[in-house]
Parts: structure tokens; C-alpha cells; sequence
């Protein structure tokens, strides 16, 4: 069945991709642009489109491996516009997936904010401009919880949480992150000492009576609003947004960012090595970096813009605390190791014996 | 055929009989043995620095699927294999358990009303197996009269859930592939020839008796298409432990799509994939000798 729904998945991308020139007769260029699902304001679009007087086709990823995989399967001849997460740069970078970014093309690249103009996984956005950005904390139901403190310790800590069903996240990093963060190691540990540490707590975590599940940041939301779980890792945009559409039902769900430290993560625009539209893809990236634009886009996915020029036009929801995080915070916010060979499979053998104990 | 090997004629026949099989040979060679081609290759190249294989040829796959790792050895995969065997058997056990008394009771209805009752066994399939999980998942969830019900008669801590756990994947496999077992034991108990069982009463057997040596045989063609169709899907089954385990009991049909997305390691899971492939084939055998030994005749074919 799954196979089925796959194989039905990939004949509408084709379906799509043969459409998508023919729909764009009329138009003088199209840009094929492959992101994650519900990530852009549809206006935005038609705004570009307008401007140019092109046609703007989007694909979908649901993860960072399958747009890996498509990519290397001959995706990096079909898109012009790519949006994967920080951790994933220096591996696109190193196989060749990604172009050198032309920035005499980018006109309004200085009005990215400064936290984010010399990012570790590219130096001085050689290859990538960001998107979007935000953080992984915890949510959790304060009726159940009411005296949790803004820390790991609602996770880890049973004398915190004792009987009420919890979650963890599904990405190996993003959970040894965070158990190192909580045994005094900063958050972005490397080094096999460190893992084993990690994994050894998180499958002490894991043996507990009330551990719920291993559930990612958008699905733990619904659970924590019918009551599933009461405790579980998520992104601060996420919360912002279903917490906005659905008030009563997040009446009493919290998110709090850990004082020991914890993930900040930035989406980036790239451009596939063989790009169709090469030049058609840096005026896109250029059109989202004008300051009115990031703030519409940051407007409608709730996510925090690193686009300093924005600021003035964000909505309020966007000015503070989850969305955007206090300067206190921000000291505990730190970058995923972007992991390959042997750390790698470190890292993911660990991972597999926690899930499979 | 005195002249069917003399040049032309035999040379035309064999043209012919080349057309006739052509089609089928390419569909098989395109679909079937090309892609297990590149999946065996694959499972014997290193893994690269993210995942991807690479040459050169190297059995480092295999070793790790037998617990080597950076860890030394582990008994990691022997759990995931061993989880999955478990539920496998488990699943096939209740729901041939179940799907014999409701074939037999559908196959001795009034004729007019058994397609209906074949149609409500098969319904439920005409919806998303996803959109089935997630059903489970609401009636199975924290806070659900069953939940609470488990938790009143202590199976379960309170404020917990019967989802997500094993026995919420175990429900969700027999539900899932009770309809693969009906159909076939419907179709063997539909033909079921009653005066054989008549004969073994009347010559003294009793109800054990006359089901071991009167009905079985004449049902196991039935019964072991039926466990195919079930045992085998149930074996790599990928979502539905996915979504009513919560993830964290791994099963090997999780194990190895993890290989090819966050684990990053196409090796392995070509190898385990591999392995699957030659366990299930083991299976097969094991389950046709069965069918042999317990009287079936030609017509236990699998």
C-alpha cells in the first residue's frame, strides 16, 4: 500500500512536471521551485510571477532525505529554488548538489540580520540565503504539569513528570542534542563520550512507564491538543501558528525554550548545481530578501524572519516570545553539528539501538 | 514431427514461440529482475560519507546487519528481527483463529446473503490503510473508555493509553489483514465436501478428530494462501507499526526504510532488504513442506 501511494506520489510529480511547461506557454520563463509543504504565502507567489511575468511551479519534500534523494536522482537538473535546513548545507555543498550563489545578483542581501550573515554551515552565505528560522523547545499541558520550570527536566526529570504520558522527537540529533544539554554538556556536543552519555539516558527516558512515543514537532502539537501526551518536542513557529488557529484547544498548552540550551535552526534558499533557470532562481531569492516580502512570508508561516530590514512590517504575534525568542534566549540557541562518515554512522547506529531496545 | 526439426519450419516455430514469450520475459527483466539486480549491488558497496553506496565491493553491509558495529557487537538487529517475527506470527495466529469460524459461518449462509456479508468483511479495505491506523489511533488513545477501562482493571498505568504500544500494532495487523484470510478459506469452505466429516463420526472420531482428518486437509489450500497473503506483508509492514507503536520498538520493515532517508546508510538497507527477501522465500518452503506433511495434495500449490 505504501509502495502504491509512493508510486502515485511520484506519477503526479511527473504529471505535474509535464504540465508545467505546457501551462506556462504563454508565460516567457517558469521557476520550478522545491520546498517543504505550506511553507509559502501563495500571494508571494503571484506576486513574483506578476512582476517577472513568469509562471511559478512548486513540488513538495516531507523531509530532508527525500529531498536529498530526489535531488540526486536528477532533481538537481529539474528545480531552480531548494529550501533545505541548516544541517543539511555542508552535505549538499559536498556532493555537489548546490551552486555558488552569484550575490552581485542579490541586491538586498545586506538586509539580512547579522546573527545570520556568517552562519557556520556556510560561511558568509557562499552557497545559501535564508529563509526561515526558529527553535525546538518543549510544549507541554500546564494543567497537568503545572509546576514544570523552563527546562529539559520536564523530559528527563520523572520527579517533574511522573505519570502523564510524554514524547521525544524522531531525529537522532535533535534528541542527543537535548540530553546532553540537560546532563551540563552544551547542546551541540560532538565526540562518541558524549553521544554514548546521551543515548544511555535517552533509553533510560525511553524504559519509563509514562514515555509515550518518539513523535516529530507537527504531529506532538495535535496529540498535546487532544490530550495524548502532555509533554513533547516541537518548533516555536508550529506552536505560534496552530495555537492562533485553535485557541481553545491550546488553552493550556505552554512552550517553553530550555535554559540549558537547545536547537536553533535556519531553512535556506539554495540552487541546484544544474539549475534550469539559474538566473530566474536568484531574482526569486533576491525578491524574498525586500524587506516587505520577508515580513509577508514570516506573516503567514509564523516562523521568525532573519531578514533584519522586516522587522518593522512583522504582525505582533511575531515580535516576542515563542516566535521570537528573548535575547536570553538566544544565547541558548545553537546550531545541529552538520555530521558525515563515520560521525554520522556514530550517531545513527546509537540511535537505532535506543529505537530498538 | 518428423519435419519440426528440419531448418526453416524449426527455425520459424522457435521464432514464434520467442514472440509469444518476449513480452512477459521483458516485463519481468524491467520490473523485477533489474531492480533486485540493483538492490543486491547495492548491498554490497561501502557506504559513502552520507549515506550513498559506493564502490569499492565490500561485505561491510552484512557484517553490520550481523551486530558489528562501532559499538562492537550489539543484539540491536536481533531485537528488530526477532519483534518482528513475533508480531508476524502473533497477527498470523489470531487472525486465522478468527478468520476460520467466520468463512465457515459465511459459507453455510443463505446463499442470497452471502456476497453481502463477503462485501462487509472487505469494506473496511476500501479505505486508506493510514486513515484505518489513525481510527485505531483515536479509539485506543489516553483518555478513551477503553484506555480507561485498561487502566480500571490494571493492565495499563493510568492516565496512559492502549495506543501507541505493541499490543496496539498487533490489533492493528489482525484487523488490517483479517480480509486476506476470509476470502481464501471462504473460497476452500464453500467446496467443502461435508460427507467426508460425516465419515469420520460415523467411524468413531471425535469433533478434534474429524476437524484434524475431515476438514483441514480439504481446507489447508485455503488456509495457506491465506498465510501468505498475510504473513508476508505482515513481515515488512511499515506503517502501521510506524503509527500505532509510537515509533519505539523498531520493526526490520521501519529499520530499513530508516537506512534510506535519516540513517543514511543505502548499504544496509539494500542488505537488510536483502535478507528479507531470502527470509521470506525460506518462509514459502517452510510453509509448503507444512502443507505436504498435513495431507494437502496438488491442489497446495503456492
Amino acid at each position: 500500500m505504501t509502495y502504491f501511494k509512493k508510486t502515485l506520489g511520484l506519477v503526479a510529480a511527473a504529471l505535474m512536471l509535464v504540465a508545467g511547461p505546457a501551462a506556462a506557454a504563454g508565460k516567457a520563463d517558469t521557476l520550478y521551485l522545491f520546498s517543504w509543504s505550506q511553507y509559502m504565502d501563495p500571494a508571494l507567489i503571484k506576486a513574483f510571477e506578476k512582476r517577472y511575468d513568469v509562471d511559478v511551479v512548486q513540488n513538495y519534500y516531507e523531509s530532508m532525505p527525500e529531498m536529498f534523494a530526489k535531488l540526486q536522482a536528477g532533481g538537481a537538473q529539474q528545480y531552480d529554488v531548494i529550501v533545505p535546513s541548516n544541517y543539511y548545507v555542508p552535505r549538499l555543498i559536498d556532493t555537489g548538489l548546490i551552486q555558488a550563489l552569484d550575490k552581485s545578483k542579490l541586491g538586498h542581501l545586506d538586509n539580512i540580520a547579522e546573527r545570520f550573515a556568517d552562519p557556520a554551515y556556510d560561511s558568509h552565505n557562499s552557497y545559501t540565503v535564508p529563509y526561515q528560522w526558529g527553535d525546538t523547545g518543549i510544549a507541554y499541558n500546564t494543567d497537568k504539569l503545572p509546576d514544570a520550570p523552563d527546562s529539559w527536566a520536564i523530559l528527563f526529570d520523572p520527579a517533574i513528570n511522573s505519570d502523564y504520558p510524554f514524547a521525544l522527537a524522531t531525529d537522532a540529533q535533535v534528541v542527543f542534542g537535548a540530553a546532553c544539554a540537560w546532563l551540563g554538556k552544551p547542546y551541540d556536543c560532538t565526540g562518541r563520550d558524549a553521544w554514548k552519555a546521551a543515548a544511555r539516558e535517552v533509553l533510560a527516558t525511553k524504559a519509563r512507564d509514562n514515555f509515550a512515543a518518539f513523535n516529530d514537532g507537527t504531529p506532538v502539537l495535535r496529540q498535546l491538543a487532544r490530550g495524548n501526551v502532555a509533554a513533547g518536542m516541537t518548533f516555536n513557529g508550529d506552536f505560534t501558528y496552530y495555537k492562533s488557529e485553535n485557541p481553545e484547544a491550546f488553552k493550556n498548552i505552554e512552550f517553553v525554550v530550555p535554559k540549558e540550551g537547545t536547537e536553533l535552526w535556519v531553512d535556506v534558499m539554495a540552487i541546484p548545481a544544474k539549475a534550469p533557470h539559474p538566473d530566474l532562481a536568484h531574482k526569486f531569492i533576491d525578491f524574498l530578501l525586500e524587506a516587505k516580502n520577508g515580513a509577508q512570508l514570516s506573516n503567514h508561516t509564523y516562523y521568525a524572519s532573519p531578514n533584519a530590514a522586516a522587522r518593522p512590517y512583522l504582525d505582533d504575534a511575531l515580535t516576542h516570545p515563542p516566535a521570537q525568542p528573548t535575547p536570553e534566549q538566544m544565547k541558548a540557541l545553537h546550531y545541529i553539528p552538520s555530521l558525515s562518515g563515520d560521525d554520522l554512522q556514530f550517531v545513527q547506529q546509537l540511535w537505532t539501538e535506543v529505537q530498538s531496545r | 514431427m518428423a519435419d519440426a526439426g528440419s531448418g526453416k519450419t524449426g527455425w520459424r516455430a522457435t521464432g514464434h514461440l520467442l514472440g509469444l514469450v518476449a513480452p512477459g520475459v521483458i516485463w519481468i527483466v524491467v520490473f523485477l529482475v533489474a531492480p533486485a539486480a540493483y538492490l543486491m549491488s547495492i548491498a554490497f558497496m561501502t557506504n559513502g560519507s552520507y549515506g550513498l553506496p559506493e564502490l569499492p565491493f565490500t561485505w561491510a553491509a552484512f557484517k553490520q546487519l550481523a551486530g558489528y558495529g562501532f559499538l562492537g557487537w550489539s543484539p540491536a538487529n536481533l531485537y528488530v528481527v526477532g519483534r518482528t517475527l513475533v508480531q508476524t506470527v502473533l497477527a498470523t495466529g489470531l487472525v486465522v483463529v478468527i478468520a476460520y469460524p467466520v468463512a465457515y459461518y459465511i459459507s453455510r449462509a443463505p446463499a442470497r446473503l452471502r456476497p453481502l456479508m463477503l462485501l462487509l468483511v472487505v469494506v473496511p479495505s476500501w479505505t486508506n490503510q493510514v486513515i484505518r491506523a489513525i481510527g485505531w489511533m483515536n479509539i485506543l488513545a489516553p483518555g478513551t473508555p477503553l484506555s480507561d477501562l485498561a487502566a480500571a482493571l490494571g493492565l495499563i498505568s493510568p492516565h496512559m493509553g492502549l495506543y501507541p504500544s505493541q499490543f496496539a500494532v498487533a490489533l492493528g495487523l489482525v484487523y488490517n489483514f483479517l480480509p486476506f484470510m476470509v476470502l481464501p478459506l471462504y473460497a476452500v469452505f464453500e467446496r467443502l465436501d461435508t460427507a467426508q466429516i460425516d465419515a469420520a463420526r460415523d467411524l468413531g472420531a471425535g469433533v478434534w478428530g474429524a476437524f484434524r482428518h475431515g476438514v483441514l486437509p480439504q481446507t489447508l489450500p485455503g488456509l495457506l494462501a491465506g498465510t501468505v497473503l498475510v504473513a508476508i506483508p505482515a513481515f515488512g509492514m511499515y506503517v502501521i507499526p510506524e503509527l500505532l507503536g509510537g515509533g519505539k520498538n523498531l520493526m526490520l520493515g521501519s529499520l530499513v526504510a530508516r537506512q534510506f532517508a535519516a540513517a543514511s546508510n543505502w548499504p544496509f538497507g539494500a542488505a537488510a532488504a536483502l535478507i528479507m527477501i531470502l527470509a521470506t522465500l525460506a518462509g514459502l518452503v517452510v510453509l509448503r513442506r507444512l502443507g505436504r506433511r498435513l495431507g494437502g495434495d496438488a491442489g497446495v500449490m503456492l
